[in-house]
């Protein structure tokens, strides 16, 4: 059975080059996001820094390794993803071949293992190259991971040997389990296939797949839902599993849904070109290769579905908070000093209300099933109990802003529940090193751009780190208000004074840069896979078409036309995979759109436009110049040649 | 050189139960087989109740216009088909009900096949192709008794060779070669000369024959008058029964009878 595998694997070389790559980049993906996660994990502290630029630091790497904690998870998904559909696609190409060899004598048993055998030998060839690839990746990696800002620029991700182990069996298991169910399927291939063209026969719509299409779908509508109860942080978490099954669902049942959408088109085309002969040719194709219809648009599916997805549900959010800070926020001036300049303003003329903040980290205990306490940073903000509520108007909040006082916090309903307290209990967290037991005065409101813990001004020490003063006046110029506090301040003191709306922008405009960053940092190697996913898919679909692309020429097309008419199928495929995929990403946005508004209090859904036009852009390039040299190799020799010589 | 008549059934039915394989048994048995495909108003019969017993060491030729029910009564005879009723006995074995793993030992072990497009496994070599039914049988023929299979259909010299560095006669010799290098019960073969030219299927056509007067069993559908004449016997199907057969066939007689059952068909269709 060895020379079986290594022959057909000489022979059929194209489809098997396209499963490779597909292990190949996936693990190498999964092993350079493995590396740079245990890298974040347990980062390199340098000795001699402040307690303070200890903690930032400390903070930014648990920023890091939840970010490549989601890339592995979102590398693994769609590396399982684009290698079993890609070794579901090249079995089902072969089953011709696979019922000759039932035909001269093969049990069942011996194709489904000369099937598991090419799938790991393709592992193991795969991740050879993978580890390789992988190497390559980690600088590139760990460069977006510098350059998006998540850690310091002197980061770096050592190597560790284990991950070659894991690497070999994450290749081998990748290998493998998507070709299970393809080879349990190709060994009930019956032997008379090889002797007639059942094709059309073949039942696409499998139970396995429908069984993965229904609990996705079912999974992926309760997530939604849920995300509808979710605050912004969480609704992000929730949204990406959410979208990854909604993916999920949608390609499982792509053979039934593929044919639907099909049909719409086909009705628009008919309504458009109503005597094109090629248009009917391209519906009777797509209509007729159902398999190849649902094995293409599958990582169109998954390509738009992943980018629109969870990129429209950060940009979703991002609008929720600019608006909830427009709603909320009462200042019209923001003042920025090195000191202490709070009874300088409040004694400016035309000031009616001041709120002094400064951004802190407190650190939080973190109880370990084993009882053990362990401390992590949180960012938290120490304002004046007195102006805060007169500039923020915070509703709904449970406790007493009066009662912000001494020894005491605020805490968000996230933490709150995390802690398990409500006001007037105490809570032990770690200030400056020093560990104290705060009294929990009140609990604030649901918000999507509101501080996690406060604490009252007077509870940090005297820092030199900027502070920010939100000032509500009877319409202050700028301009003159800044030279009015650096008068009061003295001359050493650096005191710069913005328009709200300036300083919202670039706060908020902050805030979704780092958004969006983690987001395109996600993106940018996995997108990169599945786009050479779609251009493999296609490859593999054409593959096979010689005989088929030789008929038609005999027919009367010419080669151009048999060129064109490819294209045009792809693109159809394009449009469906497209449709199916917005759809995809569409309830995950519907689901974080819901949780947005609830919090922010009216309805907010944004469409990232831009994103989906040049996802489905760059989409069609990709499989445009992947089937017209396709169909230009596989149209090369004369027809009669081909048509003449079997296959 | 045999000559036997096809039996027909009805008075020299055998028993529902053969008995284990006689050296006297006939090759194939098939009692009122009847196949029919899809359900309710789409529904088709390609087989009505077919009884025919194909005798040992000889060859049987099967003809009829398109959509008769040939290719069905081979697939149906080979057990690659299941029936909608009747029986088939191989070597004196029912099949009727056998299960997929004893269907693969007897295409392991009885049964041979040889198609018009030869469907030799293109990235093996011809004596790879031939040894592949004895080693999925879990066997290790040697490379001298490849060898000798190949050189029995003239082959010998091609056993390194790939199916497409090798012409179309050749490519069907390297198909009987490893159709019979399990030597089975019965030969199966479907149009074997049809993607042939003439000088090329005379020469698989004298191999066939050879293989006959040894004492192997043929079947054989075809459509050419010429190849059925070298048969020891022709039968006729239309319409999924059997309504013709002839003994001793020569090419002449052989396209005269195709000849007035097309026309048959044809005038029933347009009266």
């Amino acid at each position: 059975m060895i020379v079986l595998s290594w022959s057909t694997f000489r022979e059929r070389w194209q489809l098997f080059l396209g499963a490779l790559v597909a292990v190949c980049l996936g693990v190498a993906l999964v092993q350079c996001s493995l590396l740079i996660l245990i890298a974040a994990a347990t980062p390199q502290i340098p000795s001699g820094l402040s307690y303070d630029d200890e903690l930032s630091l400390r903070s930014a790497y648990t920023g890091a390794v939840s970010l490549s904690a989601i890339i592995v998870v979102l590398t693994i998904f769609v590396a399982v993803f684009v290698v079993g559909s890609t070794f579901a696609f090249t079995v089902a190409q072969r089953r011709q071949d696979l019922a000759l060899l039932r035909l001269v004598g093969a049990s069942r048993r011996q194709v489904r293992r000369l099937l598991l055998g090419e799938a790991v030998l393709l592992g193991v060839l795969g991740t050879a190259a993978g580890v390789l690839l992988g190497l390559l990746l980690v600088p590139v990696e760990a460069w977006l991971f510098r350059h998006f800002g998540f850690v310091p620029p002197d980061f770096v991700a050592p190597w560790h040997v284990w991950v070659l182990y894991v690497s070999l069996a994450s290749g081998v298991c990748m290998s493998v389990m998507g070709c299970l169910a393809a080879s349990r399927r190709a060994g009930r291939v019956r032997p008379l296939e090889a002797l007639r063209d059942v094709g059309g026969s073949e039942n696409v719509m499998t139970a396995s797949r429908w069984i993965i299409g229904t609990v996705a779908t079912v999974v992926a509508a309760a997530l939604v839902i849920s995300t509808g109860f979710a605050e912004g942080e969480a609704a992000m978490d929730i949204a990406i599993p959410a979208c990854l099954l909604s993916v999920t669902a949608l390609s499982a049942l792509s053979p039934v849904v593929a044919p639907l959408v099909g049909r719409l088109l086909e009705a628009l085309s008919n309504r458009l070109f109503p005597h094109s002969v090629i248009s009917d040719l391209i519906h009777a194709n797509l209509r007729d290769g159902i398999r190849r219809t649902a094995s293409t648009a599958a990582p169109v599916i998954l390509l738009v579905g992943v980018v629109v997805g969870l990129a429209g549900s950060s940009s979703e959010i991002d609008a929720g908070r600019r608006e909830e800070l427009r709603l909320t926020m009462t200042a019209d001036l923001v003042a920025r000093s090195d000191r202490p300049i709070g009874q300088e303003i409040a004694a400016t003329p035309g000031v009616r209300a001041v709120s002094e903040e400064l951004p802190l980290v407190i650190e939080v205990p973190d109880v370990a099933s084993d009882g053990a306490v362990s401390y992590e940073p949180a960012e938290a903000l120490a304002i004046d109990p007195v102006g805060y509520p007169r500039i923020h108007q915070a509703n709904n909040v449970d406790g007493d802003w009066s009662d912000l006082r001494g020894d005491a916090m605020a805490v968000s309903p996230a933490y709150a529940s995390r802690f398990d307290v409500g006001p007037g209990d105490v809570q032990r967290v770690r200030i400056d090193a020093a560990v104290r037991d705060l009294r929990v005065a009140a609990v604030l409101p649901r918000t999507l751009t509101g501080p996690d813990l406060v604490v009252p001004l007077t509870s940090t020490g005297p820092a030199e780190t900027e502070r920010l003063y939100f000032v509500q006046t009877n319409g202050l110029d700028p301009v003159t208000f800044e030279s009015a506090l650096q008068a009061a301040a003295g001359e050493a003191a650096q005191v710069t004074v913005t328009t709200i709306g300036d300083w919202t922008r670039t706060s908020t405009t902050s805030q979704r840069t780092e958004s969006h960053n983690v987001i395109l940092a996600i993106l940018i190697l996995v997108t990169a896979y599945i786009a050479i996913a779609v251009v493999n898919a296609v490859v593999i679909a054409g593959a096979d078409r010689g005989r088929e692309f030789a008929t038609a020429r005999l027919t009367g097309l010419d080669r151009a036309l048999v060129v064109r008419t490819a294209l045009c199928e792809s693109l159809v495929v394009v449009l469906i995979g497209t449709m199916l995929g917005v759809l995809a990403a569409a309830t995950t946005l519907v689901g974080v759109a819901a949780g947005v508004s609830s919090i922010v209090g009216h309805t907010i859904f944004t469409v990232p436009w831009g994103l989906l036009a040049s996802t489905i852009l760059s989409a069609t390039v990709l499989v445009s110049v992947a089937s017209v040299l396709t169909a230009l190799a596989r149209t090369r020799s004369p027809a009669i040649e081909v048509a003449r010589a079997r296959e | 050189m045999q000559h036997p008549d096809l039996v027909p059934h009805g008075g020299v039915a055998p028993g529902r139960h053969a008995e284990p394989a006689q050296p006297w048994a006939s090759a194939v048995e098939l009692h009122a087989v009847t196949r029919g495909y899809g359900a309710g108003e789409g529904a088709v019969t390609a087989l009505s109740e077919v009884s025919v017993t194909f005798p040992r060491g000889s060859w049987t030729a099967v003809m009829g216009p398109s959509g008769s029910g040939k290719s069905t009564l081979l697939h149906c005879a080979a057990g690659l088909e299941r029936l909608t009723s009747g029986r088939v006995t191989i070597g004196g074995r029912d099949i009727t009900d056998a299960s997929e793993k004893e269907l693969t030992r007897l295409r392991r072990t009885q049964v041979g096949f040889v198609f018009q497009n030869f469907n030799l496994i293109q990235s093996l070599t011809a004596a790879q192709n031939v040894s592949m039914p004895l080693r999925l049988a879990g066997r290790r023929p040697s490379r001298r008794a490849v060898l000798e299979v190949l050189g029995r259909v003239g082959l010998g010299d091609r056993a390194g060779h790939r199916p497409r560095e090798l012409s179309g006669g050749q490519q069907q010799r390297v198909a009987i070669a490893r159709a019979m290098v399990s030597r089975p019960e019965v030969l199966f073969a479907d149009e074997p000369t049809g993607a042939l030219d003439s000088s090329a299927a005379g020469g698989v056509l004298k191999m066939l024959r050879g293989m006959v007067d040894e004492g192997q069993t043929i079947v054989m559908v075809t459509h050419d008058p010429l190849a059925a004449a070298r048969a020891d016997a022709v039968l006729f199907l239309s319409d999924g029964q059997i309504v013709d057969r002839v003994g001793r066939p020569t090419a002449r007689d052989v396209a005269d009878r195709l000849a007035r059952m097309e026309e048959r068909t044809t005038g029933a269709k347009t009266p």
